[in-house]
């Protein structure tokens, strides 16, 4: 896919996901991927994925008479819709899926995706859930998830997803700035307790 | 390098800036806790944990602890280990004594901390300059009920006095707006000259 980097070395396995404006999900691609998992017999797994994402789709599908498109149905309904219809979240959260059952393919034990500017095409008020279907797969793979953001609004979200108690001790926040003397950039560890001190009194967090 | 002082609420950072106007001048940070009873412990950790991840980026010089003695609860050896549990957790130094600066190791940060005695309720009653008929009837009434704590009490009566005896009827219809240290002091209603505040702008004055 265009938007991501697969990245192999001697011990682990490296997904690299990345936006940009002129590299909006490429759905043609995850359907071309998600036939390739049907033909080969490991679709159900995609299925499932989708299921620890959201409980309430129930079938992920390709039609021949459309091609290069994916389709989902959820509990209950009959009808097929395309995930075109579905906003730039869920399109995300497809890709994100794709990532990682990409990356679960690989024979090396430590696995790790990395996202950039997480918060991209996400709207905030669905930015917790998104960082919960992320966390739920992650796990459920064994897979390490790095992500940068710039937004106050996703910091909050993770913060708030990770003080749950489902998600407790999974997740951890770093700044990153420079040393004030060489420009090295250093990486602070933030733990989740002060990181939520630090939202509510309106601290400085982002390396400024 | 930055300078900050860390208090627990928002009456406490207006009459610090008041009484110590250089503070603004010098650039000083003034941090709220929201509170810092024998029940607040984690109040304290969580803001010096947070200078200290901000310290690695930004560096800061000083930090002081300004809290309230509350003899009820503490004595100044009880609230020095109060604080201490904190400070050691987070920057791993003991302070000895308050208004006397410890440093932290392999940092820039030094560190100390002043208990205002016996709480800043009871010092703003004290340094009071106008008269205060309305606040003194109604702490009164207050002190006939068993049921209310003194510290609920102590903290009336500086309310009542900048509610009834300063601010007019129109500006009490905006009490969240002027029944505030900041806008009485704009009114005289502090002596902010008084000698019990020595000790306390000896200690704004290390920074």
């Amino acid at each position: 896919m265009d938007t991501c980097q697969t990245e192999s070395r001697n011990n682990f396995q490296l997904q690299f996901i990345f936006d940009k404006d002129y590299q909006i999900p490429v759905i043609e691609d995850l359907a071309k991927f998600f036939d390739n998992e049907v033909i080969t017999g490991n679709s159900k797994e995609i299925q499932e994925s989708l299921g620890v994402i959201d409980e309430t789709i129930e079938e992920i599908r390709t039609f021949a008479s459309r091609p290069g498109l994916l389709y989902l149905r959820k509990k209950g309904d009959e009808n097929y819709t395309s995930v075109n219809y579905f906003g730039d979240a869920i399109q995300k959260i497809i890709r994100y899926v794709v990532s990682i059952l990409v990356l679960t393919k690989s024979d090396k034990k430590d696995k790790i995706i990395l996202i950039d500017e997480i918060e991209n095409g996400i709207h905030y008020t669905a930015q917790a859930e998104v960082w919960r279907m992320l966390i739920r797969l992650c796990k459920h793979y064994n897979i390490q998830l790095f992500a940068t953001t710039h937004s106050l609004e996703m910091i909050k979200a993770f913060q708030q997803v990770c003080s749950e108690e489902e998600f407790s001790g999974m997740g951890g926040y770093f700044e990153l700035g420079r040393l004030p003397n060489s420009q090295q950039i250093i990486a602070v560890k933030h733990d989740l307790e002060t990181l939520e001190y630090e939202l509510a009194s309106g601290d400085t967090i982002r390396g400024e | 390098m930055r300078k900050v002082i860390i208090v627990e609420g928002k009456q406490d950072t207006e009459f610090i800036k008041a009484l110590a106007p250089t503070l603004e001048v010098k650039s000083i940070e003034i941090k709220e806790l929201g509170g810092a009873g024998k029940s607040h412990l984690e109040k304290l950790q969580s803001p010096l944990q947070a200078l200290k991840n901000d310290n690695a980026i930004n560096p800061i010089e000083k930090i002081g602890i300004l809290l309230d003695l509350d003899p009820k609860d503490f004595t100044v050896e009880s609230r020095l280990a109060f604080v201490n549990e904190s400070v050691e957790k987070v920057f791993g130094v003991k302070l000895l004594d308050t208004s006397v600066f410890q440093q932290v190791s392999d940092s820039s940060i030094q560190i100390t901390c002043y208990f205002i005695k016996p709480n800043l309720d009871v010092l703003l009653r004290k340094i009071a300059s106008k008269p205060s008929p309305s606040a003194d009837c109604l702490y009164r009434c207050l002190e006939t009920q068993a049921n209310i704590g003194q510290k609920e009490k102590d903290k009336a009566w500086p309310l009542y006095y900048m509610r009834w005896d300063i601010c007019d009827a129109k500006e009490r219809r905006k009490g969240l707006e002027n029944v505030s240290f900041k806008c009485t002091d704009t009114k005289e209603a502090w002596n902010l000259n008084a000698l019990l505040l020595e000790d306390l702008k000896t200690f704004l004055s290390l920074f």
